[in-house]
């Protein structure tokens, strides 16, 4: 299986360096919503705005039907009263002004980024009132992406592009771009290490090609499925060959004795 | 060691809290409302976790001590258990807080003075002539966090004046350095827990040698600290007689058995609904694969299985210890 990571970047500017990065090419511009898919990545374009945010992840959620083990990264950029422009901050704390609901993503430890809180505000911040991160995009795409898969998954990563001495005002979509562009070494790290974090999980999963071969010669029902699966794979991890042909099992006539059957087999491993 | 500290506003400017974010000048703190917010969160991936934990600093609220299951005990009259952290630095194949807890940071509870209240008022219900004891070490290892927290040197002292209070300090640690610096407590147990050498390298990650903690145990034998040996869980394999056997020897042989407080065993078991929990995320694990079998509500060995290691082992140890320092935990998780 490869795995495949998504991201949730909300303008244009600051897509463009990623897909010319890791080659992605468009898929689809369904609701507004420009997605872009490569070799290890999906992307999608969500716009300004917690709830545009919310609704790309959901929607690249649904395009690829994304299962519980799938990685997500939000990547954009943030203001910050004073961190310099340009540093890449990977976000611990995410906090929607609106709401007050918080969220602790969990974090990559690494001496290649800071780690920060985000406050997830409506209008751009212009008095960074707080010494943390400000962003419109991370408490949309984290609340949502964190009902589809698992916390140690989902990350944010932030590029500073304004404090108190370079106004938001002063953000240009080059600047953007540059600034995107110059943390492209930090995305494919987190990529990589994401995509080695799903395979790790999915390889815990693989008794789930084990049961096929069973399922087509015999109907179980979803309790003795999940029998199935967990004796199964009792059988691989102590060395137990058994498969849907086995001679043991030639004459099991429904799925109650297969499985009294690989049972027996596996108590003999008390004798 | 640990790189991310959580902590709680209501606690950030206690004093334990201050000692221990010193000891961590590097790590990176994140303040947070309630613990259970990182802690008690869905969708956690408890083994990625157990890499790399994040230690979150607590205040408990409520639920300081609790009675013990039936069958937890050595010989007091009166047995209540708790727990100032939830999970344990070591990483034990078989315990049974993997099962537990969605999360693998570890928590602490800093209001240590509130959980002494309550261990107070609790032997005040008592006589001076019951023995009352408190169990430190059922959700975490009691020692293993000594030179961060300090747990056992404040809570020996807060049993010190009580004469029906006794202290058991659970642990597979070796951190001994606070109770060799001051007088041995007459109340306090130190008790380790001990599988066989080749069960203990194969299961037990990040747990210190037997013979290191032998050594330990001598250490506070000689400092006349009163030392427990826990033999649970009793770990099976086909030749499990060669493995207990050979252990039994090797810590019976290194320790003077008049300053053996007390012996105990028991047989590897876990509520079932926490090996659904092992099995889900320790799936290629041969330990975690043993076709268990379901007593009840739990899971563990063949019944001709556990009353084989059972009676034997309590037959081997009774040729070292005599019987009446000798018991067998039998207590079921859930009650």
């Amino acid at each position: 299986m490869s795995a495949k990571v998504n991201i949730v970047v909300a303008l244009k500017p600051e897509v463009k360096p990623i897909i010319g990065h890791f080659g992605l090419t468009l898929l689809s511009n369904q609701a507004d919503f420009p997605v872009y898919v490569g070799e290890s990545i999906n992307l999608i374009q969500s716009g300004v705005g917690k709830e545009s945010s919310a609704l790309a992840t959901m929607h690249l959620a649904h395009k690829f039907q994304s299962a519980k083990f799938t990685a997500w990264l939000n990547i954009g950029i943030a203001g910050n009263r004073s961190l310099e422009v340009g540093t890449g901050v990977q976000i611990n704390k995410i906090v929607d002004r609106e709401t007050s609901n918080t969220w602790y993503p969990s974090t990559i430890v690494s001496d290649l980024w800071s780690n920060d809180t985000v406050v997830c505000v409506k209008h751009p911040e212009l008095k960074y009132e707080q010494n943390v991160s400000y962003d419109m995009e991370s408490a949309g795409f984290y609340k949502t992406a964190s009902k589809i898969s698992l916390n140690e998954l989902i990350f944010c990563y932030k590029v500073i592009s304004d404090n108190q001495n370079h106004s938001v005002k002063k953000i240009s979509k080059n600047i953007v771009v540059q600034l995107i562009e110059s943390h492209i070494p930090n995305i494919e790290t987190l990529v990589n290490i994401l995509n080695k974090r799903v395979q790790s999980i999915y390889n815990r999963y693989r008794s789930d090609q084990l049961t096929k071969s069973f399922f087509e010669k015999w109907r179980f029902s979803v309790t003795q499925q999940h029998q199935l699966k967990n004796f199964l794979n009792q059988c691989a991890v102590l060395g137990y060959e058994i498969t849907a042909n086995s001679s043991e099992l030639k004459d099991c006539g429904n799925s109650r004795q297969v499985l009294q059957k690989i049972r027996s087999k596996l108590d003999s491993f008390w004798v | 060691m640990y790189k991310t500290l959580y902590i709680e506003q209501e606690v950030r400017d206690s004093q334990l809290t201050h000692s221990i974010t010193r000891k961590f000048p590097a790590s990176e703190i994140i303040y947070c409302d309630r613990y259970t917010e990182i802690f008690n969160r869905k969708s956690q991936d408890f083994r990625i976790q157990k890499q790399e934990p994040s230690l979150i600093l607590a205040k408990k609220h409520q639920g300081f001590v609790h009675p013990t299951p039936p069958g937890y005990g050595v010989g007091g009259t009166h047995n209540y258990y708790f727990s100032i952290m939830l999970n344990c630095v070591f990483d034990c194949r078989y315990c049974f807080l993997q099962g537990m807890y969605r999360s693998a940071n570890h928590v602490l509870f800093v209001n240590f003075d509130e959980f002494e209240r309550e261990i107070h008022k609790t032997a005040l219900q008592f006589t001076e002539s019951d023995q009352v004891w408190f169990f430190s070490g059922y959700d975490c290892d009691s020692l293993a966090l000594e030179p961060i927290a300090g747990f056992a040197d404040f809570f020996m002292n807060a049993v010190e004046n009580h004469k029906n209070v006794w202290l058991e300090l659970r642990t597979k640690s070796t951190q001994i350095r606070s109770m060799l610096e001051r007088e041995a407590v007459d109340h306090v147990v130190t008790a380790f827990s001990i599988t066989p050498n080749r069960s203990s390298k194969e299961l037990e990650n990040g747990v210190p040698s037997i013979s290191k903690r032998i050594t330990a145990m001598q250490k506070l034998q000689q400092a006349n600290w009163k030392i427990g040996l826990r033999f649970d869980p009793l770990i099976w394999t086909p030749d499990f007689k060669e493995q207990y056997s050979e252990l039994f020897k090797e810590v019976f042989s290194s320790l003077d058995l008049n300053l053996l407080h007390s012996v105990s065993v028991g047989v590897f078991r876990l509520p079932a609904t926490f090996y659904k929990t092992l099995r889900r995320i320790y799936p290629e694990d041969k330990f975690i694969a043993q076709p268990f079998h379901h007593v009840g509500s739990m899971i563990s060995y063949p019944i001709h299985i556990e009353s084989s290691m059972k009676n034997w082992c309590l037959d081997e140890i009774s040729k070292y210890v005599d019987q009446n320092r000798i018991y067998y935990a039998s207590f079921d998780f859930d009650k």
